[in-house]
């Protein structure tokens, strides 16, 4: 089965319309996409993709086994109409995409980071290596923007390897799809978070989510991001919470007391079917399965509603 | 219009400009205008095709005609001379058509004249002339005899003139008979107006055509 396959199984939102707007979320063997017309209406379809003669290489994830074809409202499925040349926002949840913060001395400002990172990327990340060569990177400010060419402060850097982005590239364009971007999952996740955690007021946030080949970790300060810490493969939000307390403990960074704790555990695009994140019973479930360190406040639910990231990432411009 | 705050991100410059091309409403105003441009070309070369071969079609007929009239005019150039001597029949036809046929009269005459008549003049004139073509031709001839009677009476003359008349061609009238028996020998004068109409087969000429105004 092809893309064109995948659509033609697609269930279809209750509001028809010409969908024009989607995102897909690569992980393993197994597909997501949600579109989103140019009303609002969302449509969610996952599909196994092993099977594709054209599947995108991207990493290895487990596949949950659940079936196709989880969608918003079953009674009212139907068949989609696909815009002509729909635009798509690719979100590669793989071990060979990277996100970090970067505060690189030899950086002044984002255009002398977008040179290094384009020139000599492992002397920006020593820790990376070479590898880091191998890579095509993006830089971001903190709140999560292009950063502008005299941007100063902190940038975040958004990499994935250039073969797995030239192949989704490739992959793309026989299908007649638009790339809009191609986004690390964390940064999808990160970009989703500080949209719907970080403005509510609240001076500080700390963000932590668990997804299929990775976690990731974050602290919101007015709306930026100002600390940031991923790790390869799942399981890693207790790791990340331990590092955390040592920083706090060591007083290399500074957590108020007032901080909310946000921890979203399991995001796998299949497993839900619309608006939801960490509910309260998942929070349960979270805390009592993975012991966390002791932390200000007992982390809280983001309530249902918030929209799903993919729905979001496909058409930001509607939230 | 709001664009995607991660438009761009990690996609290379290449396809982004491949992509940007497609996006743009500009492009797609100028796609679309070439569109509509290159259907109405091609509604103007369907139309510009159809005249085309219709001028063709017509040409082809005119050809054709040509042809066959270089064809029509090769089988009739043996027959000019035909035409022409044609042509120059018709024009002696009008003239033919009004003759009189002199020696059937005085044939008539001899066969109908007694042994006591002895004729002196005989004269034929042509009478009411009309334009023919080129020509000025009388439609009807007074004809007049004259002569002498060694013995006999004026109604031998009446007999002879009406015996005449009888073989001359019907509309023919006899004008007067003169008969002057005081003189010896006597005299007489017959006129008679011969009509181009008749018939003349009543003289065994039958190869005179009729003629007709």
């Amino acid at each position: 089965m092809d893309l064109f396959g995948f659509f033609k199984n697609f269930p279809r939102p209750w509001r028809g319309g010409v969908t024009s707007h989607c995102a897909m979320w690569l992980s393993g063997d197994r597909h997501t996409l949600v579109g989103a017309d140019t009303r609002g209406a969302l449509f969610v379809h996952s599909a196994d993709c092993h099977a594709w003669p054209n599947a995108l290489p991207v990493g290895a994830g487990a596949s949950r086994g659940l079936g196709q074809g989880r969608w918003i409202d079953r009674a009212r499925g139907l068949i989609p109409k696909i815009g002509r040349n729909p635009e798509c926002v690719f979100v590669v949840d793989s071990p060979q995409t990277l996100l970090a913060i970067n505060t690189s001395p030899q950086a002044r400002d984002a255009m002398d980071l977008s040179f290094l990172m384009e020139r000599s990327a492992h002397e920006v990340l020593p820790e990376m290596g070479p590898q880091a060569n191998e890579y095509r990177w993006s830089v971001l400010t903190a709140a999560l923007q292009h950063a502008a060419p005299d941007a100063t402060g902190t940038f975040i850097l958004a990499g994935i390897a250039r073969d797995t982005a030239a192949s989704i590239e490739s992959w793309a364009m026989t299908q007649g799809i638009s790339v809009i971007a191609i986004l690390p999952a964390t940064l999808g996740v990160l970009a989703w978070a500080l949209h719907y955690v970080s403005h509510r007021g609240e001076h500080s946030t700390v963000f932590a989510a668990e997804l299929e080949n990775s976690s990731l970790q974050a602290i919101f300060t007015n709306g930026r991001v100002a600390y940031l810490e991923t790790r390869a493969g799942r399981g890693g939000v207790p790791t990340l919470f331990q590092h955390l307390h040592q920083m706090q403990s060591s007083e290399e960074i500074s957590i108020p007391s007032d901080t909310r704790y946000y921890v979203w555990d399991r995001i796998s695009p299949h497993e839900f079917s619309g608006a939801i994140a960490l509910g309260p019973q998942q929070i349960a479930e979270f805390a009592r399965t993975r012991p966390l360190p002791p932390i200000n406040s007992v982390p809280r639910a983001i309530e249902t509603g918030e929209g799903h990231v993919l729905a979001w990432l496909a058409n930001p411009t509607l939230a | 219009m709001k664009t995607h705050p991660f438009e761009g991100v990690l996609v290379s410059d290449k396809v982004w400009r491949t992509q940007a091309v497609g996006r743009s409403r500009a492009c797609r105003a100028a796609a679309g205008f070439l569109l509509a441009s290159a259907l109405v070309l091609l509604v103007g070369l369907a139309i510009g095709y159809e005249l085309t071969s219709r001028l063709d079609q017509a040409k082809g007929a005119e050809r054709n005609a040509e042809d066959e009239r270089s064809r029509l005019e090769a089988r009739v150039k043996p027959l000019a001379q035909v035409k022409a001597q044609l042509a120059e029949i018709r024009r002696w036809e009008v003239i033919m058509s009004r003759r009189l046929p002199m020696s059937g009269v005085l044939s008539a005459i001899e066969a109908g004249i007694s042994r006591e008549l002895c004729l002196r003049l005989v004269s034929i004139e042509g009478r009411n002339h009309d334009r023919a073509g080129d020509y000025r031709l009388p439609t009807t001839f007074e004809l007049r005899i004259e002569g002498v009677q060694a013995k006999g009476d004026k109604l031998e003359i009446g007999s002879f003139a009406n015996s005449l008349l009888s073989a001359l061609p019907t509309g023919s009238q006899l004008i007067s008979i003169e008969h002057r028996g005081e003189l010896n020998p006597a005299t007489f004068t017959v006129v008679m107006s011969i009509t181009l109409g008749g018939d003349w087969s009543k003289m065994g000429l039958t190869r005179i055509p009729i003629y007709t105004r």
